[in-house]
């Protein structure tokens, strides 16, 4: 069963392109890649936000971490837990 | 009568059976397997109870499919209304009714969504969904239609007045204004390319924007119906383009002018991936004449500049040879089209005389569906009003000095300020709004809001930009918001965006992204 994080981001990708096989997504740069392009990006991190109730620091944006799909669902996942503590 | 559309490629499906047709990524398509696949999605959309003059609402990314779909639909007598998937369920709903789609082709999520939305005025007995991707429940599976072998009824009888493609120009809240492009009109705005860009069955044409815009619709198009071959990306970004056109040996292409700004430092480092180029188009927007002189200085090939809109595609060329003495001119009149400057009374005006543009032309669209009122308001006899100014100087060259319709124009995408100030007046603590265009390094122009609120302590912009993410597609987001005490307004109580515009565009803005 794929982790709801993952889920999310893959469906919010798939809309706008077909995704990288499965064992390059996780290094795969989307935003590099125009797979969010730059008129995008802000609609996609709100979606993002409001899925998972977070919010993104602008350093967490702007971060190399945040350009890799792995990345991202990385800085996903640790504001839900920092969350939840 | 059989399709133009698809009569034209047929004919390269029998000539040249086994080139490549498309190429998509590590895919690709000889004529004779994009046929197969067209034919058989057409057999399978026929048998599904889908009729010659239906009208097809189309939610997909980038994909060979896409292009399956395109040429079934010219094939039987589809018109196709391709939109961005970015949009909101419920906005997609509503531009899709206001152009009578009776059935979905759809990226299997998007499917789900619009399932989900209450508002589906659409969604009736007779009406067919087909999902790829995945599957979604009572939709037919795209994937599976092309495995399946039924036998291809009677060729409806198709001509060129047969409604192809309905442009969405503006989108959701506003007043949409579906663009009807006929067969013929998709015709001959292929041919007006070939005849201007010199396209031969030689070329390989690359297309980098959405497929649900008519940029890309008509680069791929253009070379199936001249025998070349296509090659789509599914995504845009400049390093990937300069590796395609490399790859592929691209031959020709037309790009938005902010993607070619992209484009120009990734040439700088690999000037050798670009020796393919035979002939570059920038569209959209006027190339800086800095970045246009450092580009042409690492590429051999023919380039030329167009202007145009959507109802009338090209309207004039600027070659390199004209662009060298004519700076910040956007060309004479393409072949076949006629330009003139009007003046506010319909008058046409005299050489060097600042007006509104008009064009007669054989490439122009066949109106707004449904929309007579507004088809007439636009056309002068046989010219349309395009609601932009500009002149004529004495040797028959265009300039063009703005708009007047109050438009944005962001990364080559049109976004209508109406559907943006709607979204951001629901937001309870906003009085008015104004959005206005600004211009931006990268995309040309962004949307900028400029917000009066009766409680600014209350007020978080970053509430606004999840409204806007919510119920804006994403081309429409607001990039800056502007806190003002009031709007400018003039004696008659209209907002003067011109001002605004003047007045933030060299000055820092309250919030910036």
């Amino acid at each position: 069963m794929i982790d709801p994080v993952a889920a999310f981001i893959y469906k919010q990708l798939e809309k706008k392109a077909p995704l990288p096989p499965e064992d390059t997504i996780a290094t795969y740069r989307y935003l590099d890649r125009g797979h969010v392009d730059s008129i995008g990006l802000i609609k996609f991190i709100f979606e993002i936000e409001d899925e998972f109730q977070i919010q993104f620091a602008s350093e967490e944006t702007q971060s190399d971490e945040f350009r890799t799909i792995g990345g991202l669902i990385s800085i996903i996942r640790r504001k839900m837990a920092e969350q939840s503590e | 009568m059989a399709s133009p559309i698809f009569s034209a490629f047929q004919k390269w499906v029998e000539l040249t059976p086994h080139k490549t047709a498309l190429s998509f990524n590590d895919l690709s398509f000889t004529y004779e397997m994009l046929s197969d696949s067209a034919q058989k999605l057409a057999a399978g959309m026929t048998d599904a109870g889908i009729k010659p003059g239906d009208h097809i609402g189309v939610v997909l990314p980038n994909c060979p499919e896409f292009i399956f779909l395109m040429l079934a639909a010219a094939q039987i007598g589809l018109a196709i209304v391709p939109h961005n998937s970015s949009m909101s369920a419920a906005a997609l709903a509503s531009a899709f009714a206001a152009s009578d789609v009776k059935h979905l082709v759809g990226w299997h999520s998007v499917l789900a969504d619009l399932k989900n939305a209450t508002i589906s005025p659409f969604n009736s007995k007779e009406s067919v969904w087909i999902s790829l991707g995945g599957s979604v429940d009572d939709c037919m599976n795209f994937s599976s239609m092309l495995t399946r072998n039924l036998p291809m009824q009677k060729q409806p009888d198709i001509t060129g007045d047969q409604p192809y493609i309905f442009s969405l120009t503006s989108g959701s809240t506003g007043e949409p204004k579906p663009i009807v492009l006929l067969q013929s009109t998709k015709m001959a705005r292929a041919h007006a390319a070939q005849t201007l860009y010199s396209i031969t069955s030689n070329d390989v044409t690359l297309a980098a924007t959405p497929l649900y815009h008519s940029l890309a619709e008509r680069l791929v198009l253009l070379p199936l119906i001249t025998g070349g071959t296509a090659v789509l990306m599914a995504t845009f970004s400049a390093k990937d383009w300069l590796a395609t056109v490399g790859r592929h040996n691209v031959s020709f292409s037309i790009a938005v002018s902010s993607q070619l700004k992209q484009i120009l430092p990734e040439i700088r480092n690999q000037p050798n991936l670009a020796n393919s180029l035979r002939c570059l188009v920038s569209s959209s927007a006027l190339l800086d004449s800095r970045l246009k002189a450092e580009l042409l200085s690492y590429l051999a090939c023919d380039f030329h500049e167009c202007y145009g809109t959507s109802e009338i595609a090209i309207a004039s060329n600027l070659s390199r040879k004209n662009g060298e003495s004519k700076l910040a001119s956007v060309g004479n009149a393409a072949p076949g089209v006629v330009i003139k400057i009007i003046d506010e009374n319909n008058n046409e005006l005299a050489a060097d005389q600042p007006g509104e543009i008009a064009c007669n032309t054989p490439m122009r669209f066949a109106g707004y569906y449904k929309r007579n009122d507004l088809t007439r308001a636009a056309m002068l006899g046989d010219y349309f009003k395009t609601g932009d100014i500009g002149k004529i100087d004495k040797d028959g060259f265009l300039y063009f000095l703005g708009r007047k319709k109050d438009i944005i124009i962001t990364g080559g995408v049109n976004v209508y300020p109406q559907d943006v100030e709607n979204v951001i007046m629901q937001h309870p603590l906003i009085c008015e709004c104004a959005a206005i265009a600004l211009p931006d390094e990268q995309l040309g122009e962004i949307v900028a809001v400029a917000i009066v609120t009766n409680d600014r302590e209350k007020l978080n912009i970053r509430d606004l930009q999840r409204l806007s993410a919510k119920q804006l597609a994403d081309y429409q987001q607001p990039r800056r918001y502007i806190l003002l005490d009031e709007l400018p307004k003039n004696r008659m109580g209209k907002v003067m965006k011109r001002e605004l515009t003047e007045k933030y565009t060299s000055e820092k803005y309250d919030t910036q992204l």
